[in-house]
């Protein structure tokens, strides 16, 4: 699957390794990805393949050993932690999968919480907007407390829109959700991409959240083993047992 | 069990160590005290015991108005000059010698500048025949002759003079130019105690000090001859000298010496031991705080033990011996430190201008038992309720979801209920002792205990506050700092419980540096106004940096021969006996009050006191009832000399506890009962010619204009305030630790969403900047309620003082709330940085 335009996101050759001498383990080994702008893609892999070493590298949280990441045109690796935090600010938004808001702040604090740090006001339109877009119009008063898990990762996803960020990396961002509440939140995902043509990077060991996806990106070992388009959530489950299949080949990576 | 135990201690090694710090700061205190005063005391016992030895049978004037006390000096008593002859003649004495001993003054090299003394004045003693007392010469010689002196190495080395040089010395006359021959000290050791003291000839002696033949011995000492008993001689020697005199043993008389210096200086250890149970009660805040945050924290860990079967009290047992550990520790490492403190106390106070003697280190068994009762007794206090909550956790809680920490907490009914109780019950028990319904050591608990149930009170019932405070406080910092003033604010106030208690212990700090602050204020008011109605003369003499040992006697006669001066007079201070009640005596002369240089007020028909005569007085209306004293009738009265002297009471005047007590007779009068040395003189003419008049001869005096003189007065209420407030500083610091630790545990919990923060763009500095507002709320909080309350209690007992003027040092208790603001983000500033440096990633992985 070859896609034309520049990546908005691009990871080179990314190499990082914890631990030392006989406890060394490679959580990326070599790792060349880029994200295209106004698509959702998911990366998917066993448990310890290295996904979230993944996100964190290219989301500025780590620094990889080895190779680049470039976001929006800027190379992260030159960037001081200063630089580097009004990126994630400005450019970058989040969601986690679970503690993702501050607990003394209501649910419509939270959702502007970037914009307070940097001391900039909302544009009250598109604060409108994206509390009526998550569906939290008559919550946005509560605090996170009393609101229930859904919910909570509904706010979550709306602050990572407010700044409209050049790109939202979400790390399993339904995993403490149940069915419901998880089709909300991919649901969302996916309208600010269709919608407000954002880009979102998704790590999810779910193949029904991966059918959201536009693309997906298979991780094992460290290394992609795949990536093309995502299809169904049948294609989805249908790749994750070719990776995870020790008798199965390794496909060739895209 | 065992072995959880020990794991868990050692994993929070660091803070149990910071936790028994809160214990170890108060025991170091206590245990410093009880070490410094026990050396001392030893100390005092050894200087009265060589002072004696070899001394059968001492003599001295009787002491009629029970021991010295603080009003007046008890230099002017003496025995007649012929009773060392009886003495001598009485059975079984093979010699007796008289001693002089009386205030003085020595100079530094110039000749000029007096040997400052904030301590005990100076005292000049005659020599004795060698092998009679303790005094040995450390350098040089005893003096012979009539122009030589011997100093105490010390005061020596304070007047910057060596054996062989001039020095100056004064006493009841004008300045003497002497030869110092030789440096004197006690026994094994180099000084007389605290007091500094100067050697001359027995003529050298009575002549500075001005003795006449009536009233000439301070002591007379007879040395027995051999085979007899002390006490024998002792009462052979009481048949001689009849009841003007006392007679003692010299052992008794050194055990008798030490006592009186003992109980003297008895209010210091008083004094220290309750700034020590302040900083205890402060620290047990401390240790409760820490307790219930890391109880609430272990939660998880401790349902999990019970779900795994663990029994409530095997549970209960861990936390009990988890608090012990804190307990004994904190115990041990304060006794120890409390070596160190003792030294400390007496380096301060030698700063101070008192050198305490201290021989070898006293460490008492009492100490060690205070010591451990008190840590232990104050954690297991304050650990108990923290102990009783972890306990109560059901299993199921082990399964809940992760312990977020609360959003915001609310705060129980039951607590403030208590709290405004308890509020009553303080302010009864204060209002008791404060009104005299309950008086002497009942009204001292009383009243401390009053204000420690108040304290309490205030505690229970802050975190009440800590809502609108921190809202009132949010505001400006919201707008000054945008979103790290904002969460300061809700982090401040989302455990509203924790906060107070943090806050609270700053704040009995703050109530008592305010009290001590608004009181001062009150007592300096006070004092002007009190010193303002009385003393009209337009400049006053008095020694040099006002010191409390007063001034030369002739220096009266010198001001009065001063050109343009048209009247002066001197005021001093004793006291004496009116029908076997004691009362102070206030002296002026005749002329101060017949030419109007002091206004007494007279109470009954009104008008100014003029002179009351010879055998007259006038008594203050605050003390004429308990005398029975009334105009017209005369009572029999008792001085500082042992004789007995009608006083016919001309007067009721109006009394004040600073200027004007008691009874008051004019210079003559009180020379009958024994009293001649003026403190200060008041004075009628040109300050500078006085001044010139002075020069020579009195270098140690100052003549002062009125208004310079009443400020110089009232000032030295401040140098009091200077040492309440040091030694409230360490209340406060314990209450600092106690910020420092509650932030940290506070941030330890508060990791994820640290780290939150900062993933979504919060820079390190906004972090750091968001704690350091917490703290400076948390402190203001308790610096607010704490001015308050230390407002309340200083114009409730100000309220009860007569006459006492309250006024409201504003700046001042502004200052010291925003100076507490200023320490408290101080003390943040390590948790700040520890927050700042939390990796995003250690944060959300952190589960
Ligand atoms: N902080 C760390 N220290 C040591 N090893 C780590 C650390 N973080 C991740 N790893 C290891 O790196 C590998 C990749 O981890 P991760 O990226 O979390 O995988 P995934 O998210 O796919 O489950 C795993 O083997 C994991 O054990
Ligand atoms: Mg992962």
């Amino acid at each position: 699957m070859v896609v034309v335009s520049t990546p908005i996101v691009q990871a080179d050759d990314l190499r990082k390794t914890y631990g030392r001498g006989e406890t060394v383990v490679t959580a990326l080994d070599g790792v060349t990805v880029g994200f295209q702008a106004g698509a959702l893609a998911a990366i998917m892999g066993p448990s310890g393949s290295g996904k979230s070493t993944l996100m964190h590298c290219v989301a500025g949280l780590d620094r990889p050993d080895h190779g680049t990441v470039t976001i929006d045109g800027v190379e992260t690796g030159s960037l001081d932690d200063k630089r580097l935090t009004e990126l994630r600010r400005d450019r970058i938004g989040f969601v986690f999968q679970a503690f993702n808001l501050l607990p003394v702040l209501t649910a419509e604090e939270n959702i502007v919480l970037p914009l307070t740090i940097a001391g900039r006001k909302p544009d009250p339109d598109w604060l409108e907007h994206l509390i009526a877009t998550v569906g939290l119009g008559d919550r946005r008063d509560h605090r996170p407390s009393e609101l229930s898990g859904g919910q909570q990762q509904r706010v979550a996803v709306a602050r990572a829109l407010a700044s409209r960020p050049a790109v939202i990396f979400a790390d399993e961002p339904t995993g403490n959700l149940d069915s419901r509440s998880s089709e909300e939140v991919l649901e969302l995902l996916r309208r600010s991409v269709d919608e407000f043509g954002q880009t979102v990077v998704m790590v999810t060991h779910d193949a029904h959240s991966a059918s959201y996806a536009d693309r997906l990106v298979l991780l094992k070992d460290g290394r992609i083993v795949h990536d093309g388009p995502a299809g169904g959530s049948e294609a989805v489950h249908e790749r994750l047992r070719q990776v995870t299949d020790p008798d199965a080949p390794n496909p060739p990576a895209a | 069990m065992r072995v959880l135990l020990l794991r868990s201690l050692r994993e929070r090694f660091r803070r149990t160590v910071m936790t028994s710090l809160a214990v170890v700061i108060g025991v170091a205190l206590i245990s410093g005290t009880l070490i410094f005063t026990d050396t001392i005391s030893r100390s005092f016992d050894e200087i009265g015991e060589v002072s004696y030895r070899g001394v059968a049978v001492a003599v001295t004037p009787a002491v009629p108005l029970g021991t010295p006390s603080s009003e007046g000096s008890d230099d002017d008593r003496g025995l007649r000059r012929d009773a060392v002859d009886r003495v001598a003649g009485a059975r079984g004495v093979r010699l007796a010698v008289g001693q002089l001993e009386g205030r003085a003054i020595v100079y530094r090299r110039d000749g000029r500048t007096p040997v400052g003394s904030n301590g005990p004045p100076t005292r000049l003693l005659s020599t004795l025949p060698p092998g009679v007392g303790g005094v040995r010469y450390t350098a040089g010689r005893a003096p012979a002759a009539d122009d030589e002196v011997a100093i105490d190495a010390d005061t020596a080395e304070r007047a910057g003079v060596r054996v062989g040089d001039r020095v100056s010395v004064q006493g009841e006359g004008p300045r003497r130019r002497l030869r110092l021959v030789g440096l004197a000290g006690l026994g094994d050791g180099t000084t007389f105690g605290p007091r500094p003291t100067v050697l001359a000839t027995q003529a050298t002696a009575a002549s500075i000090l001005r003795r006449t033949p009536d009233r000439y011995w301070s002591q007379v000492l007879a040395l027995s001859a051999s085979g007899t008993r002390d006490e024998q001689v002792a009462a052979d020697v009481r048949r001689v000298v009849g009841d003007g005199a006392t007679v003692r043993t010299g052992e008794d008389q050194g055990a008798r010496q030490a006592k009186e210096i003992k109980d003297r200086i008895s209010f210091l250890p008083t004094i220290l031991l309750v700034f020590a149970g302040i900083a205890t009660f402060v620290g047990a805040f401390l240790i409760f705080n820490t307790f219930t945050i890391t109880m609430a924290q272990r939660q998880r860990e401790f349902a999990l033990l019970r779900a795994l079967g663990a029994a409530r009290g095997q549970i209960r047992a861990m936390v009990a011996a988890e608090t012990t550990t804190v307990g004994l520790l904190g115990a041990t490492l304060g006794l120890l430190a409390g070596f160190g403190v003792a030294p400390g106390l007496r380096a301060v106070i030698k700063a101070l201008g008192v050198d305490l003697p201290t021989t070898a280190t006293v460490f008492s068994g009492r100490t060690i038992v205070v010591g451990f009762v008190v840590g232990m007794a104050v954690t297991a206090a304050a650990g108990l309720l923290p102990a009783r909550r972890a306990t109560r956790v059901a299993p199921v809680e082990a399964l809940r979801d992760a312990a977020a920490p609360p959003g915001r907490g609310r705060v129980p009914r039951g607590p403030v209920l208590a709290g405004l109780a308890i509020g009553v019950v303080g302010s009864v028990a204060l209002a008791l002792a404060l009104v005299g319904s309950v008086e002497g050591d009942t009204g001292t608990a009383f009243a401390g205990g009053g204000a420690g149930l108040l304290f309490l009170a205030a505690t229970l019932i802050s975190p009440v506050l800590v809502g609108p405070v921190a809202r009132m406080l949010g505001r400006p910092l919201r707008r000054i700092f945008g979103l790290p003033g904002r969460l300061a604010q809700d982090n401040a106030s989302r455990q509203p419980g924790r906060t107070a208690i943090t806050s609270s212990a700053l704040m009995i700090g703050l109530a008592l540096v305010v009290f001590a602050t608004v009181f001062a204020a009150g007592l300096r008011e006070t004092l002007r106004g009190d010193i303002e109605r009385v003393v009209a003369a337009p400049v006053v003499v008095q020694a040099s940096g006002g010191s409390f040992s007063g001034v030369p006697t002739s220096v009266v006669g010198a001001v009065r021969r001063a050109p343009g001066v048209t009247s002066a007079g001197g005021v001093g201070f004793s006291r004496v006996a009116v029908g076997g009640r004691r009362a102070s005596l206030t002296i002026f002369d005749a002329e101060a009050l017949r030419t109007g240089l002091v206004r007494l007020q007279r109470t009954d028909g009104g008008g100014t006191a003029g002179d009351p005569g010879p055998g007259g007085a006038y008594v203050t209306d605050t003390v004429a009832g308990d005398l029975g004293a009334r105009a017209g009738r005369t009572v029999l009265a008792r001085g500082t000399n042992g004789e007995q002297h009608p006083l016919r009471i001309v007067g009721i005047v109006k009394g004040s506890a600073s200027a004007v007590s008691g009874v008051v007779v004019n210079g003559a009068t009180a020379a009958t009962f024994g009293t001649t040395q003026p403190f200060f003189v008041v004075v009628d003419g040109r300050p500078d010619a006085v001044r010139r008049a002075l020069a020579r001869d009195y270098p140690a005096t100052e003549v002062l204009t009125r208004s310079a003189w009443i400020t110089d007065q009232t000032g030295q209420v401040n140098q009091l305030l200077g040492l309440v407030y040091a030694l409230l500083g360490l209340s406060v610091l314990v209450a600092l630790f106690g910020i420092v630790n509650t932030l940290s545990l506070s941030i330890q919990e508060r990791i994820r969403e640290l780290g939150l923060l900062r993933a979504v763009g919060a820079t390190r500095a906004q972090v750091r900047r968001m704690v350091l507002l917490e703290a400076a709320i948390t402190a203001l909080l308790g610096a607010l309620l704490g001015a308050a309350l230390g407002f309340v209690l200083a114009a409730a007992v100000g309220a009860t003082l007569d006459g006492f003027a309250l006024s409201i040092p504003v700046g001042q208790i502004a200052l010291l709330v925003a100076l507490t603001g200023v320490l408290g983000v101080v003390a943040a500033i390590r948790p700040a940085r520890r927050a700042a440096r939390v990796e995003v990633l250690d944060a959300i992985a952190g589960e």
